[in-house]
Parts: C-alpha cells; structure tokens; sequence
C-alpha cells in the first residue's frame, strides 16, 4: 500500500511539473500580435534609408527584455550586410506620458553601440501605428520604393537567438535580390512585449 | 590483494565480519542522512536563486507603460518550488531512506533543466548538470546517479523535441545535440561510479579496521577483568592466609589457657569432693556429741583421723591460687576472642578514636606463638594520644610488618638464636611514628624499590603472596600518612610509618576503599 501511494505521489508531482514546463513553453512558443500594414506602408519610412537599396527598421519597447535578443539578431545581420546597402534604424516606442529618461534603456545603449544603425525615439509610437506595428521586435525591410518586402521578428522565440526564418529572409533579399520589387512579402513571428 | 584478505577474515572470523558490515553500514546512512539534509538546504538555495535569476534577467512584461510581473519569476516561484518540495519535506523528515535520495535526485536535476530554460539554453548553465551529478556522488550510490542521468536525458530528449530553443539555445542538429549531452553525463557518470565504488571499498576497510579494534578492545577489557579477578582472587587468599595465620595463632593462644583452665577445674573437683566428705564427717561428729552417744563419738574421731591423714592440706591452701589461675586464664582467652573481633571488623568504613600502642599490643597477641620462639619484642612506647584512624587495618599494618620481621630473623638466625624487634611509638607534632626494627637477613638494594609493589616477595613459595606490604603501602595511604624503609642486606631493616593525628577538631572524612586493602 505504501509503495503504491509512493509511486502515485511521484507520478502527480513528475504530472504537476510538466503541466508547469508545458505553461511555461506554450508562452515561449507562442508568438505575439504581428504587424498588420499594407505593403506601401513602408513608404513612411523612405526618409530614413538614406539613400541606400535597402531599409531595415526595427520597433523596439525600451524595457522588453526579449528585445535583447533581437537586437542580437540585428548585429549579426549588420554584420553580414555592406552598410552601403542597407540602412539599419531601431525606433524606440515612446508611449504618451513616458518621458525620454524612461526611453534610454539597456536595450537603447545596446543598440546604440551597433555599427552603422541610427537608433531614434519613436513619438507616441507614431511611426509605429502608421505600419500597424504592435510588438517590440517587429521589423520591417523596405526597399527603395518603400515596398515591405519583409515584417516580422528576426528571433526563434523570446529572448532566444540563433538561426530564424526572419533573418534567413532579409538576408535572402538583401544579399540576392536587386530590388525584390516582384517578389511577394516574407513574414515571420515576432516574440516580444506589446509597444504602446 | 585486499580482496583476498576480506575473504580471509570472514573465513577466519565471521563475527568480525558482520561487526565490520554493521559498522560500515551504520557510516552509510549516517553519511546518506547527512546529504539528505544537505540537498534540502541546496535544493531551497537553488530555488531562491532560480527566483533571484528570474528577477534579475525577465523581472516584467510590458504593455506600453505598464508592466506585470514576468511569467518566468512566477516559473521560478512556483514551478520551482513544486519541482523542490518533495526533495526538502524528505530531506528533513526522512532523511536516510533510498526513497529520498532517488527523489532529491529528481529534483536537483530538474531544478537545473528550470535555470538552463530561465536563462534561455545558456551554455553555461548546463554546467549545472554536470555540478548536480558530482554532488549526487556524495551519496556513493551508483543508483543516484543513474536516476539523475535518466532525468536529465528525458528532459533534454522531450524539450529537445518540443522546445529545443530552451535546451540548446537554437533548433539545429537537436537528436544530435542531444546524444552528445547524453555523452558527456555518460562520460563523467563513470568516472563517478568508478570514484564511488573506491569509495565504499574504503569505507568497508575502515569498518573492518574499526571492528578489529573493538574486538580487541574487548578482549583488552575481558582480559583485565580476568586479571582484576585474579587479584581479588590472590588478595582473598592473602586474607585467607592471615585469618589462617590469625587462626592458628589463636588456636595455640587459646589451647594453653583452656588446658590449664581445665587441669585447674580437675583439681578443684578433688578439693571440692574432699571438703564435701569433710563437711559430711562433721556433721555426723557434731550430731553424735548432741545426742550423747559417746560411745560411739571415739570411733567416729577415730575414722575422722584416719580421712584427715590421707587428705593434702597443700591442695586445700593452694585452692585460692588455683581459683586465680583459671580467672586469668579466661581473661586471657576473652582478651583473644576481643582481638578478634576488632581484627573481623577490618570493613568498617567510618574512622574511630584509637590508641596506636593499644593497636601494636593487640596484633602481638595474635603473635604470641610465633613470637615466644623465634624473637625477642622490645617495646618502646612513648605518650599518644587517641585519633581517629581504622584501628582493625592498623592492627593489620602492625601484623604484616611484625610478621616479616619474625620470618627475616628466623632466616637470619634458625634455632642458633632468638632475633631482636624494636617496636617504638613517638608523637612529633601532629604526627604518630611507629617504627618497626629488626635484626633479620635485611632486604637486598635491588629490592628496595619494589618491595610495596603487589606480588612482589623474596620469601619461598607457599610462604607469601606479596601482598602484605602492598596492602601496608594502600592502609596507610588512607590515613594520609607515610611509610618508609631503611635496610641493610645482612643487618636487618627497620620501617617508619608517620599518621597524622585526627581529633575531633581536624578530622576530615576520607573516601574509603576495601577491595584490596583490607585483610
């Protein structure tokens, strides 16, 4: 009998663990709100590719703590990309009432030490409801007609690096396409906290 | 080799090997309890550090302006301390049972699958499993591990499966990874059995060792009570053989007085009879002159002459004499049996007033018989007051050391002539010295140093046990006093003994010791 109730015991508590590891994966694996933008959207952001083929824009809250990874995923395709063809540029979202102290975060001093990004505050995440972005991490490439020719996340899950279908396609379309003027939008999942 | 010598001791001594077994699985569990209580603690320090972890890395989701607290330090709070429960509750309670081990097992290792999963895959963080499994090694139980090592392999194979971003921080080469983790856990588990199994060979030498010795401390101790029985044994002979000694002094001392008491009592039956017949003649010469008849008054004068003539009018005057004589004989042997009373009452543990020379007459009476043949007493007693003392053990103390100087001049002199022992008592201060000289063989130098040791004698055997002097020595260590000996071989010896004198003002109570002291 006793040996029984200690095999039954065991099994609950082996049970309870998994329903809590399962909780737990489920919310990695589950991916947040991505953005929803017509493709000419980007056109808002043609001011900022500097005149390069390319624009790489990433909507980024200060504080999210998956962001970081993002970010990581940002510098490894700074690092694989001529800064001659892409701009890269991370807004960060500026709720209303937030004040610019609030703004400057780990993740904003991270960003600001990448190589060839511009890092700017988005006002009252204006540009960001202008492209329906709605997660941190959201990133958008354009091309110089101001197409979206990819939006997504450039992360595997949240807060974790390594090799994605987001980076896989911005580097696609940076690295082979011209232009990409004919080819259809690539999206991704995008793992991060919720920008305003 | 050692091998081969365990085998050997269990043939030789099987009780030797089930203590050693005993031994050696006492010295497990109480190292298994230790461990238990041990991981308890760990398993409550990794959870607080999981949340400690959790809080620092993902303390809050955001929405815009506000935020929540992060799933992941609610993770590490609850699912942490699901996952360390069981393992803290059975380390505490149940420390020592093979179900704790197996269950704490578990949990050290899921807890590290929670920080690998808090810190997303961090490589580093796997070191954790590898720290967890050494650690686990403590328990030296090969089952541990093994328990640990399935765990860890089932959850990097299901959340490698499902989740591999957790485990390995990415989603490439997942099986792969996997098995090369499994590995490595496999690679380290055998230089830990192997360490465990040296370990617990150890252990089982050292419960051997520890066995040995209390075999032999065992028999050290059934040894010395043998020896202790011996002694009380020899010691109880010594007693024997003084009470022997005591007895047939008293036996001789008694028979003379009881002898003469006797012959007396047969002479005064003969006076008695005679002055009864005497008494008779006189009453029948004086009821004959009352009545008148003087015819019959010259034959009864006549017949009375006639009695009167064969009477011993010596024996009638010596009657007093007699009567005196049979007195002090009774006296004599009411003075012995008192000796021995005080002689029987050697146990007595409180200290009572006596006088040393009264002591010293006492125990020469014992000695009479021995005395009167061989040696010549010389009494020198000076002024002693009465104190407290143990007046049996000294009568005691006098015997031994009367006795060894009798034996000394017999040796020295045989039947040529009678030896000389002094016996003086003096007071100095608040001291009483007795010195005991004789003119006997003198003892040897080399003896000198031994001969208050138990055991020791020069005498023949059959003729002591040793321990006369021995005892002397412990007597008179209880009246915190002193004895000493002077000796030289072919002279004789002479031994001073110093008491302090206890009256009722400076008495102190003394811790009494009977075994082996008294006689």
């Amino acid at each position: 009998m006793k040996i029984k109730t200690t095999v039954f015991l065991t099994f609950l508590w082996l049970c309870a663990i998994g329903y809590g590891m399962n909780i737990l994966m489920t919310h990695e694996r589950t991916p947040s709100t991505p953005a929803v933008s017509r493709l000419s959207s980007g056109e808002v952001l043609l001011p900022f590719l500097c005149e390069k083929p390319f624009g790489l824009v990433m909507f980024a809250h200060p504080h999210c703590v998956c962001t970081k990874a993002s970010l990581s995923e940002l510098q490894w395709l700074v690092s694989k990309c001529s800064s001659d063809s892409v701009q890269v540029t991370v807004f960060f979202v500026k709720p209303e009432g937030a004040s610019d102290e609030w703004v400057k975060s780990d993740s904003w001093q991270k960003a600001s030490e990448l190589p060839n990004v511009q890092v700017m505050i988005d006002e009252s995440a204006t540009l960001a409801k202008q492209l329906g972005a709605i997660t941190s991490g959201q990133t958008f490439l354009i091309n110089k007609t101001g197409k979206i020719l990819f939006s997504g996340g450039i992360t595997i899950g949240r807060g974790v690096t390594g090799d994605n279908a987001g980076r896989r396609a911005i580097l696609s379309f940076v690295m082979h396409t011209p232009s990409g003027d004919n080819l259809p939008q690539s999206t991704s999942d995008v793992f991060g906290c919720t920008l305003f | 080799m050692q091998t081969t010598i365990t085998k050997t001791t269990q043939l030789e001594n099987p009780a030797l090997e089930q203590r050693a077994s005993e031994l050696f699985h006492e010295q497990l569990l109480r190292l298994h309890k230790e461990n238990d209580r041990l991981f308890a603690w760990l398993l409550i320090g990794q959870w607080l550090f999981a949340i400690a972890l959790a809080a620092t890395i993902s303390p809050l989701a955001w929405e815009g302006l506000n935020n929540a607290i992060h799933l992941h330090v609610w993770i590490a709070l609850i699912l942490g301390g699901i996952i360390i429960l069981p393992g803290v509750l059975l380390g505490f309670m149940a420390s020592g049972s093979v179900l704790t081990r197996h269950i704490i097992a578990i949990a050290q290792t899921l807890i590290g699958a929670l920080l690998i999963h808090l810190t997303g895959g961090r490589i580093e963080t796997h070191f954790h499993v590898f720290g967890s499994l050494a650690f686990l090694a403590f328990y030296r139980d090969w089952r541990v591990l093994l328990t640990a090592t399935i765990v860890v392999a089932a959850d990097h194979l299901l959340r490698g499966l499902f989740y591999p971003e957790s485990v390995f921080g990415g989603i490439t080469n997942v099986i792969a990874r996997v098995f090369e983790h499994a590995a490595w856990v496999v690679f380290e588990n055998v230089f830990l059995v192997i360490g465990i199994k040296r370990s617990l060979f150890e252990m089982r030498q050292l419960a051997l060792d520890q066995a040995q010795l209390e075999q032999d401390k065992e028999k050290e101790r059934l040894l010395g009570e043998q020896i202790k029985a011996s002694q009380a044994q020899l010691v109880q002979s010594e007693k024997m053989a003084s009470l022997g000694q005591m007895v047939a002094g008293l036996a001789h001392e008694m028979n003379t007085p009881l002898g003469y008491v006797q012959n007396n009592l047969q002479s005064l039956k003969q006076v008695y009879s005679e002055l009864t017949v005497l008494a008779q003649r006189f009453h029948i010469t004086q009821e004959t002159l009352l009545s008148g008849k003087l015819d019959t008054l010259e034959n009864i004068l006549v017949e009375n002459a006639s009695y009167l003539s064969k009477v011993n009018p010596q024996r009638l005057q010596r009657a007093a004499d007699i009567f005196n004589d049979a007195i002090e004989g009774l006296n004599r042997m009411r003075d012995l049996i008192l000796d021995l009373k005080n002689f029987s009452r050697l146990e007595e543990a409180e200290m009572k007033p006596a006088n040393l020379n009264a002591c010293i007459d006492s125990a020469l009476k014992i000695l009479h018989h021995q005395i009167k043949n061989s040696v010549l007493i010389v009494k020198d007693y000076g002024q002693l007051p009465d104190f407290f003392c143990f007046p049996a053990k000294l009568n005691q103390v006098v015997l031994n050391l009367v006795s060894n100087a009798i034996y000394a001049c017999e040796k020295r002199y045989g039947n040529s002539q009678k030896g000389v022992i002094t016996i003086e008592t003096r007071q100095r201060g608040d001291l009483a010295v007795l010195k005991v000289s004789d003119n006997g063989t003198g003892i040897a130098p080399q003896h000198l140093s031994k001969i208050f040791d138990p055991f020791f004698t020069t005498k023949e055997v059959g003729k002591g046990t040793g321990l006369g002097l021995s005892i002397t020595y412990k007597i008179i260590q209880e009246h915190k006093g002193n004895i000493r000996v002077e000796s030289k071989e072919g002279e004789g010896t002479t031994f001073t003994i110093e008491l302090p004198i206890r009256t009722e003002s400076n008495k102190t109570s003394m811790f009494v010791e009977t075994e082996a002291t008294s006689v």
